[in-house]
This record gives structure tokens, C-alpha cells and sequence, in this order.
């Protein structure tokens, strides 16, 4: 029988002495993992390797053995088969939650807020097969063991993780640019300004000063042009104009500079409005991407039906589950992601997670760039 | 003054020339002020043909244009049309566009617009899909009244850079491949792990600890020892043993153990070391390879 005092006493000290040893054995192996390939000459050991580097991030294992005896034997015939069961597998929804908390940079509990809300949603979604897009638009929140409860913003309306404290509270800050801001980068992955086209900006005369110079004055951001993004910004952070600093709706929010207070704050912690006329100021009523919306949970929804709104999913899921690096990523052309989505929808039309993932995973550009890189020799 | 007359036929020699010479001036000059009258009336603005867009009559060309048209108001507009960005302004007005040089009717090589879409170097959010770079060159082309490539496009290569990333992967999908091989979820075995999660790279973005992912020796170090007792556990010496070694290379990694393991084998096995702990050296140095490596 194994004698751990001994492997303490001896047999680690041993290790230690022989760290270089095991380093290299360790960096050798790690290799092996990433080259597994480096051995792969048949498209069936090739397809071993893509599944073999995949799994972790997906399934939160390695493949099993009847995994591996069907990848050997049918290669990426096999996909089909395996990428479905894993979408079916509890573990699944683990990955996803992990997934939606590095994407909303939202986990862990304070006091008064629950920053898990967000991942609980995802895994909750995936868990139930719900579409991807109520990420941003479900009417309910979700506890850790998957029960409905109401989100935590005692706002009168709902809208996925947008509506929660955690969400509100981490992308809180001046004029509300930061939980508009990231709609559109994490969401639509676009950034202001987007075309006039597609979001007619406010009317210069509508926005408070600060924000309504468009030349000859040199200010953060894009110099000399405040008005360039914040025409837009202003349109979309008046969707959280209600919101205090800690996500709490306040119903009397008005959305005014506060006298003596730091610019862009207003009144009980809540935050100052692009607009300069009061009764607006006041008001969440909006446009986004160019409609008229009462409200963030009307404006969620705009913002899925989007047709950015599902290939930027795409993209942001195979940077997490794919562990693509920002430039790696940047050299996917959009066709890939639209036609990610297509595929998704082939299998449903409102895809979800399980869709999207096994979309992606079966794609033959992912699985010809995973074969054309320098892990398959 | 010693005046000549001229020669028979030396006018034609002589001063015909130059008077060409003055006539292809007045030429060039007469059709360069009708370029500029025309173009100032036309363009994405107000689509009135001037000497590049007479070009855009035809039907194909007039959807060619209204392709560009579209691929750059969506893409490109909201900087460089009324907004101050760069030295590119009013991106609508192909006069404008052409007077300046950002693109050159009838030769993409010599048009900016064109040389910067296509080499990703714009716009910012992403590169253009195929289809949209040929719009706006196949809509340059017919501006200098070259007809474009009108072959479909072949099906582009939508591989992309898809280099393995090295960096550790999660700290949580580690534990769960390391719990997934010990088969019984939660283990204490696994507790001296947990106990380091936060150093050994998890994350609390409520206590704004976000992701670790270069790991250095300390980290490493940290790792081992957490993994030894998960090496040195019952549930694993059950699971595993020495000789059955390549099984748990199959199981750890999922793949076959292959020629290099083999090595890796033998050099642990090479060790004056009881079976038992030939495994537990084996065993860390999988978990410790599992998909991660330091920087």
C-alpha cells in the first residue's frame, strides 16, 4: 500500500530536488496535450485531437473512452453525436454559467448584491434549452438551483441579466455611458458611433452642453467631438436613467444634475440624463437602433432582434469556449459567425446555447482552422 | 538680322507641334474644369453623372453603386461622413472622394478606400465580409467605366488564425476534469486545491479578483502540492495504478498514451522509487500538463 509519509518525506522532497526534471516532464506532456495532434496523420486522430481540445472547456472533462474509440473509428462523422450529448449534459450548463459570468465580468456575493444572478440565468437557460437571446430578455431570474425567482432591481419590468443589480451595479458610473456602452460592444459587438442609419442620433439642441460640442474644444474620448458618440450614448443610457448606482429602481429618478455633485450624478445616487429638457431627462422613453422603446426591457429586445445580436454570440462563444485570443479572433471573418447562426437556426430558430455551441463546433471553418494551425503539423 | 524664310513644310515641322501641344493643353484643361463642373454635382450625394459616374448607367452598375453605397454607410459613415475622424470626411461624396485620391476610378491599387478594406485595415469593429470589399472595388471599377469581375465570388477561405492557446485554462474546469477522474465529485482529496483557488487563478469579480492567467513557478508549485493529494488519494490509488499507467495517460488526457508518454513511461519507471510512488509522479505530472503551461 502506498505510504503517503514516505512520498512526503522522501519521495516530494525528491520531486523538489528534481524540479527542473519535473518541469520538463511537465511542459513536455502539456505540449503533448496541445500536439496531440503532432501524431494525428489521419483525419480520424485529427478529429480525436479538435474534440480532445474542446471537451474541457465544454463538457469540463476529458473525452471518454467511447468517445475516443468513436472518433477514432468515425472522425468527424462523429461530431454530430458527441457535440449532442455533451450539449445534454449537465456539465454543460456548469461551462455556460462560467461562460455568461466572464461575459457580464459578474460573480461571487456582496453584501446586498448577488453577483451570481447573471451566471444562474445562463446556466438556468441552457439547463431548459431557452433561446440565447433571453439572456437579455427573460422575465424571470433564476436561483443556484435553477428555481424562477423575481431579479433584483424592483424595476416593473424585467430584462435578463440587464435588470440585475449585479449587471447595474458593475457597469454603474457617470451619465449612465458604461451599462448603455456595453450593450452595444458585449451584445451588438459594434461600438459608437454606429452609422446614422442605424442610430439617428439626438438632435444637438436636446443634449445638455457637455456633451453636445461636435468641434474646438479638446476633452476626453474622441477630442474634439463629444457629440459623435455621446448623440448616441445619450440615447441608450437614458434606458437606466431610473437605476441608482447600486441598480435599484427609483421610480422619482429624475435624472438631473444634481446641484454640488459630481458630474453626472443626480439625485439619490442615481445618474444625470443627455438630455437637457426635464420632463425627458426624467423619462426612460428612448430609441434604440433607430425604435422607440418605454423602456430596457423593450430596448432588450430590439437589441436581440438585431441582426448583429446573434453573431456577436457567436463570436463571444467561441472566444470563451474556444479560448480564442482577442487577435486570433479578429481574424474570423463575419461570415463565419452568420453562418454559425444559420446553422443554429436550421436546428432551431431561436438558438440557444446547445445550438450554438454544436453549430460552432461542427462548423468547417473552426474545425479547418483548428486543423490548419500549429498544433496539427 | 539674318531672317530666314521659313522652309516649305517647316511650319508643319515646328510650329504645329507646339501649337498641338497648346491644344491638347487647352484640351486637358477644358475636360478637367467639365470634370470638376460635373463632379460637383454628383456622386453618392445626389447621384447627377458626372465623367465617373456617366459610367454608372446600366442597371448592373447603378446596383453596384447602391451596393457600395449601403456597405459604406453601414460600415463606414458614422466617422467619416459629418464626424471628424482622421483625414477622411465625407465618405458619401464620391466627387469629394475622387478629388482627394481616396479612390482612383478604374484602378483599386492606386484607391486608399479600397486598399484599407481589403487589408482589414478599416473599419475598426471588423473586417468587411468578401462580398462588401467587392461592392465597393467592382463599384470603383465602374466609376472609370472598367467592368468588374462578374464571376461569383468562389467560395472564400473562411479558415482563420486558430493558434492553441496555452494559457491555463480555467481554474474550475481543471478542478471539474480532476473531480471528473476521481469520479466522485467533491472529494477531500481535492480540498488543499480549493483552498488556493484564488492564487492558483479562480476569480471573484465581486471582490474584483478576476482571472488569473500567466501562471509563474509559484503557481505551479501550488498546484502540485495541491494535486499530490489527489495523486496519493484512495479513490484515485484505486481507480489507477502503475501498470496501468497508459489508462490513465487515455483517461486524464483523452486520447491514447502515445510515443512520447511512453518516455515519460520509462523515465518515471527509470526512478528507484516504490510502484506507488511512480504513479503519484506520473499522476502530477498529467494533472499538473492538463491543458496548461506556464509562460
Amino acid at each position: 500500500m502506498y505510504d503517503g509519509t514516505y512520498f512526503f518525506g522522501v519521495h516530494y522532497q525528491m520531486i523538489k530536488q528534481k524540479r527542473t526534471l519535473l518541469y520538463f516532464f511537465t511542459l513536455l506532456i502539456s505540449s503533448l496535450v496541445f500536439n496531440s495532434s503532432a501524431f494525428a496523420q489521419t483525419e480520424n486522430e485529427k478529429a480525436l485531437s479538435y474534440l480532445s481540445y474542446m471537451s474541457s472547456q465544454i463538457v469540463g472533462r476529458p473525452l471518454n473512452s467511447s468517445e475516443i474509440n468513436l472518433l477514432k473509428g468515425q472522425g468527424p462523422a462523429a461530431f454530430d453525436q458527441i457535440i449532442t450529448t455533451w450539449t445534454s449534459d449537465a456539465a454543460f450548463t456548469i461551462r455556460v454559467q462560467k461562460y455568461v459570468e466572464n461575459l457580464v465580468r459578474a460573480n461571487g456575493e456582496t453584501a446586498g448584491t448577488n453577483y451570481n444572478l447573471p451566471g444562474w440565468l445562463g446556466k438556468a437557460l441552457a439547463a431548459n434549452r431557452r433561446p440565447y437571446k433571453e439572456l437579455l430578455t427573460s422575465t424571470t431570474c433564476y436561483s443556484q438551483a435553477g428555481q424562477a425567482i423575481p431579479c433584483d432591481t424592483n424595476a416593473p419590468f424585467t430584462a435578463g441579466v440587464l435588470t440585475t443589480k449585479a449587471y447595474l451595479s458593475i457597469y454603474k458610473g457617470a451619465y449612465n455611458i458604461s451599462r448603455a456602452g456595453k450593450i452595444i460592444r458585449e451584445y451588438l459587438c459594434t461600438d459608437y458611433p454606429l452609422s446614422d442609419a442605424e442610430e439617428p442620433r439626438l438632435e444637438i439642441t436636446d443634449m445638455i452642453p457637455q456633451f453636445a460640442t461636435t468641434a474646438g474644444k479638446i476633452t476626453f474620448g474622441n477630442g474634439n467631438n463629444c457629440y459623435m458618440c455621446h448623440s448616441q450614448f445619450g440615447l441608450h443610457a437614458q434606458l437606466f436613467v431610473k437605476f441608482d448606482l447600486n441598480g435599484v429602481y427609483q421610480p422619482g429618478a429624475t435624472g438631473v444634475q444634481a446641484i454640488g455633485a459630481t458630474d453626472g450624478f443626480s439625485a439619490n445616487s442615481t445618474l444625470t440624463s443627455h438630455l437637457i429638457d426635464p420632463n425627458r431627462a426624467s423619462n426612460e422613453q428612448t430609441r434604440i437602433l433607430g425604435q422607440s422603446v418605454s423602456n430596457l426591457a423593450e430596448a432588450a429586445r430590439v437589441v436581440t432582434e438585431s441582426p448583429r445580436f446573434l453573431p456577436c454570440a457567436a463570436k463571444n462563444m467561441m472566444r470563451y469556449f474556444l479560448r480564442l485570443s482577442d487577435p486570433n479572433l479578429a481574424s474570423v471573418k463575419p461570415e463565419v459567425f452568420t453562418q454559425i447562426v444559420t446553422a443554429a437556426k436550421v436546428k432551431n430558430p431561436e438558438p440557444g446555447f446547445a445550438e450554438l455551441i454544436h453549430a460552432i463546433l461542427i462548423d468547417p471553418s473552426v474545425y479547418g482552422s483548428f486543423k490548419k494551425s500549429g498544433a496539427m503539423p | 538680322m539674318n531672317l530666314k524664310a521659313p522652309k516649305p513644310g517647316s511650319i508643319l515641322k515646328t510650329t504645329f507641334p507646339r501649337l498641338w501641344r497648346y491644344g491638347f493643353l487647352l484640351l486637358i484643361i477644358s475636360l478637367s474644369t467639365m470634370f470638376q463642373n460635373c463632379s460637383a454635382r454628383s456622386g453618392f450625394k445626389t447621384g447627377t453623372p458626372n465623367r465617373f459616374i456617366a459610367n454608372i448607367t446600366s442597371p448592373f452598375a447603378i446596383e453596384a453603386q447602391n451596393k457600395a453605397r449601403a456597405v459604406i454607410e453601414r460600415n463606414c459613415s458614422s466617422c467619416h461622413q459629418t464626424a471628424i475622424s482622421g483625414t477622411l470626411t465625407r465618405i458619401l461624396d464620391t466627387n469629394h472622394l475622387v478629388s482627394k485620391k481616396f479612390i482612383v476610378p478604374g484602378d483599386l491599387g492606386k484607391s486608399p478606400i479600397y486598399q484599407y478594406v481589403t487589408q482589414n485595415k478599416m473599419p475598426p469593429t471588423g473586417p468587411l465580409t468578401s462580398a462588401d470589399k467587392k461592392a465597393i472595388g467592382d463599384w470603383i471599377l465602374l466609376l472609370g467605366g472598367v467592368m468588374p469581375d462578374t464571376t461569383p465570388l468562389p467560395p472564400a477561405d473562411l479558415t482563420f488564425n486558430f493558434q492553441i492557446n496555452i494559457d491555463p485554462l480555467p481554474f474550475l474546469t481543471r478542478t471539474a476534469k480532476i473531480e471528473y477522474l476521481l469520479g466522485s465529485g467533491l472529494s477531500t482529496s481535492t480540498a488543499k486545491l480549493y483552498s488556493e483557488r484564488i492564487y492558483l487563478g479562480d476569480y471573484d469579480f465581486s471582490l474584483k479578483i478576476i482571472p488569473k492567467i500567466a501562471w509563474d513557478t509559484g503557481e505551479m508549485q501550488k498546484w502540485l502540492e495541491g494535486v499530490e493529494p489527489v495523486c496519493i488519494s484512495t479513490e484515485f490509488q484505486q481507480k489507477f495504478s502503475w501498470e496501468q499507467s497508459p489508462a490513465f495517460i487515455r483517461s486524464a488526457l483523452g486520447r491514447d498514451a502515445n510515443a512520447t508518454d511512453d518516455l515519460l513511461i520509462q523515465d518515471v519507471n527509470s526512478l528507484q522509487i516504490p510502484e506507488a510512488e511512480k504513479f503519484a509522479t506520473l499522476c502530477m505530472t498529467v494533472l499538473t500538463s492538463l491543458e496548461f503551461i506556464t509562460k
